[in-house]
């Protein structure tokens, strides 16, 4: 089973359109992949739907890194 | 038939929509994954209901704060204490506790509307406060009754909708009833025909141009689908086909490179550009509809008006929308000007332009140079009231004879058509409509030790810093990185300082030593 980042990666890959985009989870989602507060908003309400979780705009505030959505996941997924 | 300056305030506003309305849905939205729809009569009957006991706790005038994301519960809310002769002090949910506590105290709030997730703060602010949902259910399933609490009066105080000042500090912008009314009927003049058709409510309702897309929706009955977040805008799209969005740019920028985006994963760019470049051979509407129906249907195939304020929009991309049979009606305004005070019309449309005053709104350029170029200066019903309890900035914000200083620059051509062509202020204007003062996060960065001067600004559409640092500190731009993302930490989204520049020299100056701003 692919793991939480493997399958973040591959939303971020359609996302984008970047196939070789590479992240792991010390990378800033807008000083590094170039996401602005709009991309990663429309990336988190595709996470919702993967990982069957509600992310909140209030703690979409506190994701800076590819390593902050991944905890929150993890704490959230069912 | 159309609401008009009869209808002057909400409560007369929402009896139009009763008596030419009723019957009809006007609002719906999803809850979890259940979708959930209100008419006309249901939505007025509650907000009647909920006026009276809000009338029946609060004295008239009392402040009345709503802390929360879009929801029907929140336009319950409003409308409530706006017709119990109450003030409605709409709050952005995105900004931190420690803004939100000094403007809850700011704006003299006796009673919070919260929604789930905002308990602590509800607690922290030592407000009596309730639920939204709490509330709202007081309305129940409320029977048919008339009346209002009290005589509502169009020029008075209706909401105060804090805005980003150039200092920083959030200012509190007063508004009546009319400001906001006035401003949502000349739109729904301008766009004409949108009875009935959808309307995909994408803005936060704190902001006035969100809520402005609420008043037109009810002003020419357009069924109302509440968008809960950024977060679900493409779920949304696709599942209520909207024929109308009241947008930012940032927003329609999207839309345009996810299209380029989709062409060039399927290798048809070029195909794209072809295609482009046909449809202005192409005077038949439907033809060129149809051509681009699998480009709009990302939109939900039915999007025929964008109206978008907030900053500039480059001209191609308005071209190419309406290449495809959507039209983007740009609008120039700003909090004080109950968003809107020119709108692009269809038949007027100047490439670049913002548009023509609307009715009930003027506009001025004060002090011309040789191009023609000077300061915007509004006068109408729109113009607000003055910024609360800020009487040296209200009085600073207007000239003797009464027109207000937007402090942006701009031109008038010859048919009035304006032209926006820069700021007077340090303001940075994002393509997501959010304002930022560069001031406050210059001061955040100069206080960094190693970290001698600082200037911010937009670049690219991101919050640049450009950074001198201090040379005596040898590891100062290895410590960089950490210090940025700590300070980034502690700002919203919007505020967030994305790219960096380092100087090897110190900012050129002013005779005052003030950094030169580019």
């Amino acid at each position: 089973m692919e793991s939480i980042l493997e399958q973040l990666q591959q939303l971020l890959r359609d996302y984008t359109g970047i196939p070789d985009i590479s992240i792991d989870e010390t990378t800033l989602l807008a000083t590094d992949i170039g996401l602005d507060s709009y991309d990663l908003a429309c990336m988190m309400g595709e996470a919702e739907e993967r990982f069957d979780i509600v992310i909140t705009d209030r703690d979409l505030l506190s994701m800076l890194t590819i390593g902050d959505v991944v905890n929150y996941i993890e704490a959230h997924t069912p | 038939m159309l609401p008009s300056k009869n209808e002057n305030t909400f409560p007369a506003l929402l009896e139009f929509c009763l008596k030419q309305y009723n019957g009809r849905e006007v609002f719906r939205w999803t809850e979890g994954k259940e979708d959930r729809s209100v008419g006309f009569d249901r939505f007025i009957r509650q907000v009647r209901a909920l006026s009276f006991a809000l009338a029946g706790q609060c004295p008239p005038g009392a402040h009345i704060a709503l802390l929360g994301g879009n929801s029907y519960e929140w336009l319950l809310c409003w409308f409530a204490a706006v017709c119990a002769g109450c003030v409605a002090v709409p709050l952005d949910s995105t900004l931190p506790a420690e803004t939100l506590l000094p403007l809850l105290r700011k704006c003299d709030a006796q009673l919070l509307l919260f929604a789930p997730g905002f308990e602590a703060i509800a607690e922290q602010s030592g407000l009596p406060s309730r639920l939204m949902g709490d509330f709202a259910a007081r309305a129940g399933e409320p029977e048919d009754s008339a009346g209002w609490p009290t005589q509502a009066q169009p020029d008075k105080l209706a909401t105060i909708v804090f805005t980003s000042g150039t200092s920083g500090q959030l200012k509190g912008v007063m508004l009546s009833q009319w400001n906001i009314l006035s401003v949502s009927y000349a739109i729904v003049g301008a766009f004409q025909h949108l009875n009935g058709k959808n309307n995909l409510l994408v803005l936060p309702f704190h902001h006035i141009y969100g809520f402005l897309s609420v008043c037109i929706g009810l002003a020419d009955n357009c069924p109302l689908f509440l968008c809960d977040s950024a977060r679900h805008i493409a779920r949304d799209m696709k599942k209520t086909h909207p024929v109308i969005v009241l947008a930012v740019p940032l927003m329609i920028e999207k839309i345009d490179e996810a299209m380029w985006q989709n062409a060039r994963q399927q290798g048809r760019e070029r195909q794209l550009r072809l295609l482009f470049a046909l449809s202005r051979c192409l005077p038949s509407r439907k033809l060129r509809r149809k051509l681009f129906a699998p480009v709009i249907a990302a939109t939900g195939g039915s999007l025929s008006t964008i109206a978008a304020s907030g900053a500039a929009l480059s001209p191609a991309i308005i071209r190419r929308f309406r290449s495809m049979d959507v039209n983007i009606h740009m609008s120039y305004g700003l909090t004080e000007a109950a968003a809107s005070t020119l709108l692009t019309s269809l038949a007027q449309y100047r490439p670049g332009s913002n548009g023509k005053a609307m009715p009930y709104s003027q506009v001025r350029i004060h002090a011309p140079g040789a191009q023609g170029v000077g300061e915007i200066q509004i006068k109408g019903d729109n113009v607000f009231i003055g910024y609360y309890n800020d009487k040296a900035a209200t009085s600073e914000a207007f000239t003797p004879d009464g027109w207000f200083k937007t402090g942006d620059l701009g031109r008038l051509d010859q048919k009035g058509h304006l032209f926006v062509t820069g700021r007077m202020k340090n303001l940075i204007i994002l393509s997501n409509g959010k304002n930022v003062s560069p001031e406050p996060l210059e001061a955040k960065l100069m206080a960094l030790d190693f970290v001698k001067e600082a200037l911010v600004y937009a670049l690219d559409g991101e919050i640049a810093a450009e950074l001198y640092l201090d040379p005596e500190q040898a590891d100062a731009a290895a410590r960089l990185p950490e210090a940025l993302e700590a300070l980034n930490r502690q700002l919203p989204p919007f505020q967030r300082i994305t790219k960096t520049i380092l100087r090897e020299t110190e900012f050129s100056k002013t005779t005052s030593q003030k950094i030169l701003r580019k």
